[in-house]
């Protein structure tokens, strides 16, 4: 029973939330403790009500019950038997038959303390019971005090009655000698045997009474045919019947006093009493058990309830499960769509910041171009036009030395063209002009020689190449990255380069010279206006492969500035003067060669960015990811 | 041919080459002076009368737009040219706004084309040297009394008008056009002293309509109030244009006064001296008018400034 109401008890604690697990999650933390305190007072008045009833079916106990009857029934057999052991005293003397009413007496005793105190105990039970068994309790009483009378009364009657009896034999064997006659023999021993008959019966029937008065009657009515001796011992033979007689009767009387004493009805109204008693505790058990059928089945139904509930949370469950899958699978997709959108577009800023930094470089690259182009192409077109002048110059003179070899020429014709001949030449000063033609052309060729180192740093700084095993000699990288930044040296920044020897390396040039032009940028843009800026260049053979020192007197940065220098998008410059990718790419392109890049700055005195490289790549890594060299080689094409 | 001989030419450019070109270019054209860096080309303009400069923009030390200021401040009646190789906006904004420039030429140049541009540069500065400096109390004078000044605002947004009107205050009386056909009705009727425009109305670029303007009504000041543009539409507008300032947006109230308020200015100068015009004429555009729409607007302009001269 306790477990099926802890189990009924869980139920109604789940049916009392009535909620599916999902809307648990939703309350506050109060609302909850509310929630639990609530369902746990619901929980245990159910499971307080359950056990009251429970309890209530359980007050008739039949074990209790059948042994209380039982002591009732011994109580009874003792009353019985003492009973009998009093009538059988009252017959026989025997001191066996005394020592067992005592005994008796002692169990009885026993019994009616049962009955009042201890675990059978009848006293409080009921009123009625209380009553009754007062009243059993009086009457034994009565009994037992009666019992004790008896005893002293009866034993001297008894004497008396025993010395009376034990005469009659003397009086009939007195008689007997005296006569022979036959007939009053047969009376004698009639009396005799009527006479030991009725003192032996407890209770002597009128019967065996009769006998007795009959034979005394019978010798009463034939003593007068015999002598005085014999006259007088039967008077005293009657006397002494008489004397049984009597004494018996007091006996008799004692007895059926004692016997009449109402204790077993006495004690059918206790057994009464209490049975009425039980049937009331069994009509109430019997009321709770209703009852408790009724909670049962009210429980029942709540839990089929909480059943149906439950299956249709499950229900719900499975449906939202159900939805759920699709939702992950929709918000997966989303979510890859996402991160390649992510990658894409991480892709495009690379790709940017690489056209940006490419941007300023060719920036300044079409600047150095159009320069020197601008005044060839000027000074082609100037010398085109000069040579028209002296071709001018040449033919006049030509004209005037014809007309001096001609035989026809007049010597006007030849001064005229003398003439002409030297304003043109006044005119043009073609000598100066041809000088002066001379200078240009020497500014043309210089201008032209310029381009043509631009181009070709161009073609060195974007030496297309997918794969890092390519040697390269990093003061080569060092000259044409200078050569190409040398617009944001314009603004009379000195360049200091300390280049040893170096080793050829494996690397991408393109991606190195990337690198180097981004910091020698930085370099300047970071000295900025500030008068004697310096960037200087060291490189060196260092630990099986080369370093490049790339030092500035410039700005400097904070240490907080100088923690994330590295990382993407961060830059100090104004909103539209970098990307803040430069340094970012700078740092994955040298850990991509397996080197190492550093930076030591002071505010206000500068900074000095630190590269190392490894003379050889490992060789498990093949290609490289390509972009960097893609874009410089199509922006450079 | 004698004044204009007489008229003296500043190249500044740190490459020599160059020099030695403009040398032979402009030899026996005007007198011509030669310096490799911005302080040289300072001192030559304090020390000698120079009626033109053309000046490199990458320069070490003092960039072309520098030079340029500086010499606005010395002596304003010269007239200022950018030859560069390149630049970026930044620069050309700042040569716009703070070297009130007169042309942008790109390296490599043509040479015809640069003769022209500094012989009109050589006719602009003579003519303004002809003319006495106004003082500003002339110029506040000569504000008409009692007339609200003009300005009309051509922007997708209908809304910019408004912002200049408060920005400005209840001294100038500002329009709002969204449609350049729009502009063009209220240029037509009403005396407009500045126009304050976007690069593009409707999507269509303004600066062959700011260019028609300022032929037509050389008086009328423009300004450029934009969002974004580049380095190529930005040297168009001031060569095509002839723009006064270039802003951008978001408007920023005393950049905007400023700039506007100094716009005006120059249009009463231009009003009261019209021969000063001639420092603000625009280049035609080499390139063909390919918008048959714009194309319709241009001869309405053309055709509303006889109209003006027929009623005046």
């Amino acid at each position: 029973m306790p477990g099926r109401a802890h189990y009924l008890a869980l139920l109604l604690i789940k049916g009392a939330c009535g909620r599916t697990p999902y809307s648990w999650g939703r309350e506050t933390g109060g609302e909850m403790r509310l929630r639990m305190l609530f369902i746990g007072a619901i929980a245990g008045t159910a499971i307080a009500i359950l056990l009251f009833l429970v309890r209530g079916t359980q007050t008739v106990d039949i074990d209790l019950h059948m042994e209380r009857l039982g002591l009732l029934q011994q109580i009874g057999n003792l009353d019985d038997r003492l009973d009998r052991a009093v009538v059988l005293e009252t017959t026989s003397a025997l001191v066996a038959s005394r020592k067992t009413r005592t005994e008796l007496t002692a169990e009885v005793g026993d019994k009616l303390d049962a009955l009042e105190e201890g675990r059978l105990a009848f006293r409080g039970l009921s009123p009625g019971v209380d009553a009754a068994l007062d009243q059993f309790q009086e009457k034994i009483g009565d009994k037992f005090g009666l019992a004790w009378d008896f005893e002293s009364q009866t034993s001297r009657g008894m004497e008396r009655m025993i010395r009376s009896v034990d005469s009659v034999p003397f009086y009939i064997g007195k008689l007997e000698k005296l006569s022979d006659d036959q007939a009053l023999h047969q009376i004698l021993r009639s009396l005799q045997y009527a006479i030991t008959t009725y003192a032996i019966s407890p209770r002597p029937s009128d019967i065996v009474t009769g006998a007795v008065e009959q034979r005394s009657k019978e010798l009463e009515e034939i003593e007068g045919n015999f002598g005085t001796e014999f006259q007088d011992a039967s008077k005293r033979l009657r006397g002494a019947v008489n004397d049984v007689i009597v004494d018996k009767t007091d006996l008799v009387n004692l007895l059926n006093d004692f016997l009449t004493i109402p204790t077993v009805t006495s004690l059918q109204g206790v057994e009464e009493a209490y049975n009425d008693y039980h049937e009331s505790r069994v009509a109430v058990a019997n009321q709770y058990r209703i009852w408790l059928a009724a909670y049962t089945a009210i429980l029942l139904l709540m839990l089929a309830l909480l059943g149906l509930r439950l299956a249709k949370s499950f229900r719900d469950l499975d449906r939202a499960n159900e939805t759920l899958e699709e939702q992950v699978k929709e918000r997966t997709a989303d979510l890859s769509q996402a991160l390649k959108n992510l990658k894409e577009s991480q892709a495009q800023l690379i790709q940017s910041e690489k056209m940006a930094s490419l941007g300023q470089m060719v920036a300044g690259v079409a600047h150095e171009i159009n320069t020197p182009l601008g005044y060839a192409r000027s000074n082609s077109s100037i010398i085109r036009g000069a040579i028209r002048d002296i071709r001018g110059v040449c033919e006049a003179q030509k004209q005037a030395i014809e007309l001096l070899g001609s035989p026809d020429a007049t010597d006007q014709q030849i001064a005229e063209a003398l003439e002409n001949a030297a304003r043109v030449e006044d005119q043009i000063q073609s000598l100066e002009l041809a000088d002066e033609l001379d200078n240009l052309l020497n500014h043309s060729e210089f201008g032209l020689t310029h381009i043509g180192e631009l181009v070709q740093s161009l073609k060195d700084f974007s030496r297309v190449d997918r794969t890092r095993t390519d040697l390269f000699d990093l003061n080569q990288g060092v000259e044409s990255t200078l050569k190409l930044a040398t617009n944001h040296l314009k603004k009379g920044i000195e360049v200091v380069k300390k280049l040893d020897r170096l080793p050829e390396i494996e690397c991408s040039p393109s991606q190195i010279n990337q690198v180097l032009l981004n910091l020698v940028t930085n370099a300047a843009q970071a000295i900025g206006d500030k008068p004697d800026g310096r960037i200087t260049i060291h490189t060196n053979a260092l630990n099986n492969g080369v370093g490049i020192r790339v030092i500035d007197n410039g700005s400097g940065m904070t240490p907080e500035v100088l923690e994330q220098i590295f990382d993407p998008f961060f830059t100090t410059k104004d909103v539209g003067g970098g990307t803040g990718l430069g340094l970012s790419i700078s740092y994955k392109i040298i850990q991509d060669h397996h080197g190492r890049i550093t930076a030591k700055s002071t505010p206000g005195v500068g900074s000095e960015f630190i590269i190392w490289l490894p003379s050889k790549q490992p060789e498990s890594e093949d290609g490289m990811e390509p972009i960097a060299t893609e874009a410089l080689a199509a922006a450079t094409a | 041919m004698s004044d204009t001989s007489q008229a003296s030419v500043l190249f500044v450019d740190d490459d020599p080459g160059i020099l030695a070109t403009m040398r032979m270019l402009f030899r026996g054209r005007y007198k011509t002076h030669f310096a490799n860096s911005g302080s040289e080309a300072l001192q030559i303009v304090r020390e000698q009368p120079v009626d033109v400069i053309v000046s490199d923009q990458r320069m070490p030390a003092m960039t072309g737009v520098e030079l340029l200021r500086a010499v606005r401040g010395v002596n304003e009646n010269i007239m200022r040219i950018l030859l560069t190789g390149y630049s970026d906006l930044t620069s050309i904004v700042g040569s716009i706004n703070d070297g009130e420039i007169f042309r942008f030429v790109n390296k490599p140049w043509d040479n015809e084309e640069l003769l022209q541009c500094v012989a009109l540069a050589v006719d602009a500065a003579k003519i303004s040297a002809s003319i006495e400096p106004l003082p500003e109390e002339t110029l506040e004078a000569a504000k008409p009394a009692g007339h609200a000044t003009r300005i009309l605002v051509m922007d997708d947004d209908a809304g910019m008008a408004a912002k200049i009107q408060d920005i400005l205050g209840p001294e100038f009386q500002v329009s709002g056009a969204t449609t350049l056909a729009a502009a063009v009705d209220q240029l037509e009727s009403d005396d407009v002293a500045v126009v304050i425009s976007e690069t593009r109305v409707q999507s269509t670029p303004v600066t062959s309509l700011l260019g028609k303007l300022k032929l037509h009504k050389p008086e009328l000041v423009s300004v450029i109030l934009t969002e974004r543009t580049d380095a190529h539409s930005a040297i168009e507008l001031i060569n095509q244009g002839q723009i006064f300032r270039m802003i951008s947006k978001p408007l920023h109230d005393s950049q905007a006064r400023i700039a506007i308020k100094s716009a005006v200015r120059q249009h009463q100068r231009l009003s009261h001296a019209p021969q000063l015009t001639k420092r603000y004429e625009v280049a035609e555009s080499r390139e063909p008018v390919a918008n048959k729409a714009t194309e319709g607007l241009l001869d309405r302009i053309r055709g509303f400034r006889s109209r003006l001269r027929t009623s005046a």
